[in-house]
């Protein structure tokens, strides 16, 4: 799986990720391991003269997986922009590459399986330059994440209370304040009791309380961007309203930034102020959701609006 | 199935077929008669006269230990068989028909397992009475339950399965339901049992005979000489070896093939 | 609660039926242990006196009872070779073996689990091979085979010990150990191969599940999410294959006592189905049976305290 030969320049191999720190090109500002506030600090001086910079800001991003055919690419050339208190969704099928972008921005692509070129600047942070030690210090601390099965993201070992202050616990937050803190996440995901469930086993809890724990992990070190990956999915439709209701919340309420991936266009309209529609690892169309709800300009697009099923006219039928 | 092939599956093959090769032609020809005793030859280090040496009888271990091997083998085969027989049978039967039965029978196998059959065979064959028909129908009897074990996990996963389903419904008969379309998909998990299956045999018998309670001299068994040779590690360490050794390429072989086959079809670890 | 009463319970039947097989199993075999005691020229009447004096000719399950009863107490029944209390016969033996078989344990947990461990961390594709290998390699060495070629390269080409001289442990703590070692060692080996792989392979599994990744995204390193969360998952079947391995090490000892002539329970087993000495086979298989049975047992309150799941269903 050796892929020196003929690697093109700007790629990152990440499983001899340590050799290549430096040498390769990246684009923008490469500063890492400093803490998050002094960063937003510097990141304010430099951009002064605009206005709003953008939490995220991902181009010209490419990935290729070691198995995959040569040409083949999970994401083919990706770039878009997300500021903050922003929601941004994806949309695609799957395979669609919506999926791997999310991990490439949650960095959690898995080291030594495959080629990544581009750039991602997370608050004006070079992910793709990060050694997996500042990656690790990002995870969990600037970048959330809610995955969609909220059944198996849990270890059905350890308390719920135990996982959902985890990210505060790696990072030595003493135990009081973490137990203080956990309970008031999970009361914030609109779980009641939460000081009851913080010592439940997963396997006591709904998979719509345990969506809400996952977002209360999720939340808890006040992340800079919450990704949530197919987060309703899994979860039958009542759930699923609740849950949306319960992002919209956040978003609105706390500013939370929001990248939001799903298959559902439906979904995505009723939580997203703009979106991205994804095919076979490119954008097809991008814009303000209304917008492109409106007027899809895309065939694949149009697509997708038309596989929704027309609530208003369904109903007029029934009723 | 599709098996990928790998440096394990490889080397259990070519492995196996020597050994298969070397016993099947050692119960029709061995270099020496296997209990051809030689006063002037007795316990001669290994040469290219005796490859493995002679014992204190001056018997060639090397005929000794592939006529051995023929004997383990045979028995490991017997009781694969009888336990695989069973095995399906009750399996697939407990697993598809489930209810009462099921439950106590699965009760029983599990105690049955639970416990080491090395001990049970142990008893019961030392009290009735050694010789291969007992051993392999002792072993053969216990060995039943872990067969029955995987097939019904499997036949009870499958039975639920759409493409079963949807047979019944269109008036496939059960018997031909079990046969065509859920056996076959119990091949999987019951190829790595016979494997384990066949080395525990092998291991069983050579235990066994080991103690005094198996294979009755004169007929050459590894266990036996293995026992025998002890009397003679001081003077003939060769037969110890030669004895041993072919118990672990008998088992090596077959788990080699066992872990090949598992890694080949995805079900083992890189 | 509820699901711990349950599996004493179960415990409990499991005892009784393993106890009244081993009974009735022993009342089926062929050969009379009257004629043997008594020689074959003893008259009819001597025989049923005897028989009558033995508690012989009560129904079986009567005298499964009676038997159970002085079990229980204490005293299972009089040998019928040495016509002394089978307990007396047992006590020296009984500590040899479950010494052996203890430190047998010892030895295969403390060498499975670190390294079953350190090689599922391991990254690299050599390392696992290597250890692949090794595994297969001490998988099918059965542990007599090592025991004989223990005693051959310590005891006789390197005069490191003398086999055949086990000394009592009342006599020499030290050396009855050291005695012991090998024996112990000859059993482990193959056993830990067994659980490296299997813990490995437990370890790998765990490690490829939903939780990890979400552990992941918390920002926990590798080394965190083993010892938070993977291991314990890896553990459950790791625990109950031990309780098998703790079963099999004590039959295991049959074996090895009669390669290093090592006085145990094995050694009187079998000298006692050569006399068809029933009291004495009969305690000695549910002696061991009941250990059987009570390391499952353990091994099943072990995994109840790893996996909640366990302790409702």
């Amino acid at each position: 799986m050796d892929q020196t030969a003929g690697e093109p320049a700007g790629v990152r191999s990440m499983d001899r990720h340590g050799e290549k720190e430096g040498t390769r090109q990246t684009f923008g500002r490469t500063s890492c391991g400093d803490s998050g506030d002094e960063m937003t600090d510097r990141q304010s001086q430099k951009n002064s003269g605009q206005q709003a910079p953008d939490l995220l800001k991902v181009s010209g991003l490419r990935v290729h997986f070691h198995n995959a055919a040569p040409e083949r690419y999970a994401v083919n050339g990706v770039s878009f922009s997300l500021k903050r208190g922003d929601t941004l969704g994806i949309v695609g099928e799957s395979g669609s590459g919506k999926t791997v972008t999310a991990m490439c921005v949650s960095g959690l692509m898995p080291r030594g399986k495959a080629d990544e070129e581009g750039s991602i600047l997370l608050d004006g942070r070079e992910m793709f330059s990060c050694s997996e030690e500042n990656l690790r210090r990002i995870r969990g601390q600037d970048v959330g994440v809610v995955f969609q099965d909220p059944m198996t993201t849990f270890d059905p070992l350890c308390r719920i209370g135990r996982q959902v202050e985890e990210a505060l616990t790696v990072r030595g937050i003493p135990k009081m304040e973490r137990r203080k803190r956990a309970v008031e996440a999970m009361g914030l995901a609109g779980l009641r009791d939460a000081e009851e469930l913080y010592s439940r086993y997963p396997y006591e809890l709904s998979g719509g309380m345990l969506q809400r724990a996952s977002i209360a992990a999720a939340m808890i070190t006040k992340p800079k961007l919450l990704i949530c990956d197919e987060v309703t999915t899994a979860l039958d439709v009542l759930i699923q309203e609740q849950i949306l209701e319960l992002l919209r919340n956040l978003n609105e309420d706390y500013g939370m930034t929001i990248l939001f991936i799903s298959h559902d266009l439906h979904v995505v309209k009723k939580i997203c102020k703009s979106v991205l529609v994804m095919e076979r690892g490119k954008i097809v169309e991008s814009g303000e959701t209304a917008e492109v709800f409106a007027r899809p300009q895309h065939a694949y697009t149009k697509k997708l609006i038309a596989s929704i099923p027309a609530r208003a006219e369904r109903c007029r039928t029934y009723d | 199935m599709k098996i990928r092939k790998n440096g394990f599956l490889k080397t259990g093959e070519i492995m196996s077929l020597v050994l298969a090769t070397v016993i099947v032609t050692g119960f029709f020809w061995t270099p020496y008669g296997t209990t051809a005793m030689n006063a002037a030859e007795k316990t001669l280090p290994p040469s290219l006269h005796h490859l493995l040496g002679t014992d204190n009888f001056g018997r060639d271990v090397f005929s000794r230990v592939i006529s051995g091997a023929g004997t383990s083998f045979l028995i490991a085969l017997g009781v694969v068989a009888v336990g695989c027989i069973g095995g399906v049978l009750i399996g697939s039967l407990c697993g598809y028909f489930g209810g009462i039965a099921d439950a106590v029978l699965m009760r029983v196998c599990d105690a049955i397992t639970a416990f080491p059959a090395i001990l049970l065979a142990l008893v019961v064959v030392s009290l009735f009475g050694g010789g291969m028909a007992n051993i392999l129908l002792c072993l053969g009897l216990l060995f039943i339950p872990s067969f029955a074990r995987v097939v019904r996990t499997e036949v009870a996963r499958v039975r639920d399965m759409n493409y079963i389903q949807s047979a019944r419904l269109m008036g496939v008969s059960t018997g031909r339901i079990l046969l065509r379309h859920i056996l076959p998909n119990t091949f999987p998990v019951l190829l790595p049992a016979v494997t384990i299956g066949f080395n525990n045999a092998v291991l069983a018998e050579a235990s066994m005979s080991f103690l005094g309670v198996g294979i009755q001299p004169p007929q050459a068994s590894l266990g036996s000489m293995l026992k025998d040779s002890q009397t003679y590690l001081n003077t003939a360490p060769w037969y110890a070896l030669g004895t041993g050794g072919m118990i672990v390429l008998l088992v090596l072989a077959v788990s080699l093939l066992s872990e090949g086959i598992q890694q080949g079809t995805g079900r083992g670890q890189v | 609660m509820k699901v711990l009463l349950r599996k004493i319970l179960n415990l409990m039947i499991a005892l009784l039926i393993v106890t009244l097989l081993t009974f009735l199993a022993l009342q089926v075999i062929p050969g009379d242990p009257v004629t043997k005691m008594l020689g074959a020229d003893a008259t009819a009447a001597q025989a049923a006196q005897l028989r009558t004096r033995l508690g012989l000719d009560q129904p079986v399950l009567v005298r499964y009872g009676r038997w159970l009863l002085s079990f229980l107490k204490g005293d299972p029944g009089i040998s019928y070779s040495y016509s002394m209390p089978v307990a007396e016969m047992l006590k020296g033996k009984l500590s040899v073996t479950v010494i052996l078989t203890a430190l047998s344990f010892a030895m295969t947990v403390l060498i499975s689990i670190p390294l079953g461990i350190l090689t599922a961390r391991s990254e690299s594709v050599r390392v696992n091979h290597f250890f692949l290998i090794m595994d297969q390699l001490f998988m099918a060495l059965p542990p007599f085979f090592i025991g004989i070629l223990s005693v051959y390269l310590f005891g006789i080409v390197l005069k490191l010990f003398a086999p055949g001289t086990y000394v009592p442990l009342s006599e020499s703590v030290a050396g009855g150990l050291g005695y012991l070692l090998l024996p112990a060692l000859a059993m482990a080996l193959p056993r830990s191969a067994m659980t490296v792989k299997m813990l490995r392979s437990s370890i790998r599994s765990q490690m490829a599940e939903d939780y990890v990744r979400t552990a992941r995204s918390r920002g926990l390193t590798d080394s965190q999410i083993l010892h938070r969360h993977a291991l314990r998952g890896a553990m459950v079947p790791v625990v109950t294959f031990l309780a098998q391995s703790a079963a099999e090490i004590m039959t295991g000892t049959i074996i090895i006592e009669q390669v290093f002539t090592i006085p145990g329970l094995g050694r009187l087993l079998l000298s006692s189905i050569g006399s068809r000495d029933f009291p004495v086979v009969q305690a000695i298989v549910v002696l061991m049976a009941v250990f059987v049975i009570l390391v499952n047992f353990a091994a099943d309150l072990i995994n109840m305290a790893i996996d909640p799941r366990i302790r409702v269903s």
